[in-house]
């Protein structure tokens, strides 16, 4: 049975990712978590919060590619350690809004 | 207007539909039309070398949503493995950088589209299907700028399901909808 690096590696890959955050612009927080994808491939699923005044519209995807290729030319999920990357971006706000409960 | 950009219009309407809310059935479908704008607009570049017209369409079902998503996480990580090596700017490296956009969109694209048709514990925000709208967008802006070129075009051929693929494919019980 085959199992991915990451996986056999947790605390490692974590390592790796919390290295490569690190060198993200201020205000960004990577949050990944390991799992399995829609194919049951195992992937790691990076979920990003960015500061509200991230940027315009514009500049946002810009700034959101730079993020998602940054960590995967750092980390290479994929080609060192056997997970498919997948990015989630939320603003804060939004973030925020996903913790509050249902009565609010 | 073609197919695939009628699909992209339509999924910014959708998104566009509530904007006060996260009314999620349009932020829903507004992500999954995205993700099939460029499902189709890949296809279409395919079939269009075929030279009889009307033989496009059948030809167009021979494409897959898993062969697709597999030829594209390969790109994604040769190509990862080119940019490591730091190439020099000029034109191989801006066509890498607009195909890599293209197949990592196609990716992350039919993951969420799963996401969103799918998971209905999961909620979307309008700000994040807007980028996810932008993102499929820029992916047609890459696509257009290097459609002619033979990397390209070779890429278009690596979309179709090959034995190959079939045969490393791993047997899988709990295989999921695509």
């Amino acid at each position: 049975m085959y199992i991915a690096k990451a996986f056999a590696n947790q605390a490692e890959f974590f390592a790796a990712v919390d290295h490569a955050a690190s060198t993200l612009p201020p205000g960004i927080s990577v949050t990944p978590a390991l799992g399995t994808d829609w194919d049951g491939e195992p992937a790691v699923f990076f979920q990003i919060v960015l500061a509200d005044n991230a940027g315009a519209r514009a500049q946002l995807l810009a700034l959101t590619k730079q993020i998602s290729q940054g960590i995967v030319q750092q980390v290479q999920p994929l080609e060192e350690w056997g997970v498919l990357p997948y990015f989630d971006f939320k603003t804060q706000t939004d973030k925020a809004k996903m913790k509050e409960p249902a009565w609010t | 207007m073609a197919y695939a950009d009628d699909l992209l219009v339509l999924a910014a309407e959708l998104a566009g539909l509530h904007q006060q809310t996260s009314h999620q059935a349009s932020l829903r479908r507004a992500v999954s039309t995205a993700y099939y704008a460029l499902f189709h607009l890949l296809i279409a570049e395919a079939t269009a070398n075929w030279s009889r017209p009307e033989l496009r369409p059948l030809l167009a079902r021979v494409f897959d949503h898993g062969p697709m998503k597999q030829a594209a996480d390969k790109k994604v990580s040769e190509l990862n493995s080119y940019f490591k090596e730091k190439p020099p700017d000029g034109p191989e490296r801006r066509i890498a950088v607009h195909l890599y956009n293209v197949a990592d969109t196609f990716a992350q694209a039919q993951h969420h589209r799963n996401e969103a048709d799918y998971n209905v514990a999961r909620e979307w925000e309008p700000a994040e299907v807007v980028l996810h709208i932008d993102g499929v967008a820029e992916a047609f802006n890459s696509w257009n700028t290097i459609r002619e070129n033979p990397v390209a075009q070779a890429y278009l051929v690596s979309l179709l399901p090959s034995k190959e693929r079939r045969q490393n494919e791993k047997p899988r019980s709990d295989k999921r909808p695509t």
